[in-house]
């Protein structure tokens, strides 16, 4: 358990990304960060978490920038392709970050087809933290 | 391109003229045209079987690790030996020769893992209904120097999910169970094969037999074997508890009260109608490339 802003909530963020586990073959872990690279919420076995949330930060950061030079339109994620495994950098709304990590059979077109109702799932979950 | 129904008849056979009505009628199809190319399955897992001549050079899936997979995990072939054989690929030459050609792996040795990774990959597939498919150009591959005939690979995968069934239930419920070492594990681990201590050192309840496969560089359907003889033998406990390997038996209870049971109601000459409630769980799928 990491922390967050509430019980309830840290709970309900583990579940959609132990969910999301469940729904995408080859996703082994993933953790949810806020873009200055810290941690929220973690579904992790052997990954440091503070880690993985530190380097997404930087990750989507350098990512964008990229983008940006090589003119190719907005970033919609960064995929990291080992010869031992996957790892997935997205943005979750304008203040969080999710890093998926996966075995190298992840199905990546499942999981671009998942991603989308995982991250309107975080985003819904962590308007919460925002003042009203 | 052909874009394909999902097929529902397990035994189809082609048709001239017809869509085929599922994948291994295409298969058929596609060997009495000596087809070379690809078949990419739209299902979850989907997957890529790779035809040369109208038969089965390689399949690849993310149910079941490749042949890719499992040089590489075994470091039976560094990073820097596969990127090579790459390059050869770019130059028109097989990727198999390649490797071969180098001397990363033996002739046989990679021929004998092309051809269990093409029966492994057709199990994963079979355990889902697949939703579609799409027949394509050639797309390079690791091939099996000589291909399979796709009836003996729909007959060896029907033989694998009746195995798989018959000892434990439904293969699609294994293929998804979460499952981690026993208390008894640990007291007769020195006495275990090492491939049993192998398993129960990655198993952590966190991973499928699926991932399991894939940590060891293992195929799909032996990781399956080995999990139910590891399980009479009490050697893992299940998450959530054991997975459904059979229907239940109790007494069940229609509308109205009424109870299932055995015994006879169809009228003489009438078919027998199925009841929802005795649906069992999922047994796999023969219509991926079962037979």
């Amino acid at each position: 358990m990491y922390a967050g802003s509430s019980v309830t909530s840290l709970a309900s963020l583990v579940d959609v990304l132990a969910s999301l586990r469940e729904k995408v073959m080859g996703v082994s872990e993933s953790v949810l960060s806020t873009t200055d690279g810290l941690l929220v919420a973690a579904d992790t076995d052997t990954a440091q978490p503070e880690a993985v949330a530190a380097l997404a930060a930087a990750t989507l950061g350098l990512g964008a920038r990229m983008a940006e030079q090589a003119g190719t339109g907005a970033l919609r994620d960064v995929v990291i392709r080992c010869g031992g495994g996957h790892v997935v950098v997205l943005a979750v709304g304008e203040r969080a970050l999710l890093s998926v990590l996966g075995d190298e059979g992840l199905d990546v077109a499942a999981l671009q087809r998942e991603t989308p109702a995982t991250v309107e799932q975080l985003t819904g979950l962590l308007e919460g933290d925002v003042p009203a | 391109m052909t874009d394909g129904p999902d097929g529902l008849d397990a035994h189809g056979s082609p048709q001239d003229g017809a869509l085929p009505r599922n994948v291994p009628a295409l298969l058929l199809r596609l060997q009495q045209e000596g087809f070379s190319g690809t078949v990419t399955v739209s299902a979850s897992p989907g997957g890529t079987i790779h035809l040369r001549d109208g038969l089965i050079g390689a399949i690849e899936t993310p149910g079941t690790p490749s042949v890719e997979s499992v040089l590489l995990k075994s470091g039976r072939v560094d990073d820097k030996g596969w990127a090579a054989g790459l390059t050869a690929v770019r130059h028109g030459g097989e990727h198999a020769a390649a490797l071969v050609g180098q001397g990363l792996t033996g002739a046989a040795e990679l021929e004998i893992l092309c051809v269990a990774t093409v029966f492994e990959g057709a199990f994963a597939m079979s355990l889902v209904r697949p939703e579609g498919w799409e027949v394509g150009a050639v797309a390079p591959a690791v091939l099996a120097p000589r291909g399979i005939e796709p009836r003996t690979v729909a007959e060896e995968t029907t033989r694998r999910l009746a195995l798989v069934s018959r000892q434990w239930g439904s293969p699609a419920d294994l293929a998804r169970a979460k499952m981690r070492p026993s208390a008894r594990a640990d007291r007769v681990a020195g006495q275990l094969t090492s491939r049993y201590q192998a398993l129960l050192a990655v198993a952590n309840g966190r991973r499928s037999p699926r991932d399991l496969a894939f940590t060891l560089g293992r195929g799909l359907f032996g990781v399956m074997v080995d999990l139910i003889r590891m399980n009479d033998l009490q050697l893992v406990q299940w998450e959530n508890g054991l997975p459904a390997d059979r229907p239940s038996t109790a007494p069940r209870l229609l509308p109205g009260g009424r109870r299932v049971t055995t015994e006879a109601r169809t009228p003489p000459g009438e078919l027998p109608r199925r009841t929802a409630v005795a649906r069992r769980s999922d047994p796999g799928h023969p219509d991926g490339l079962d037979s």
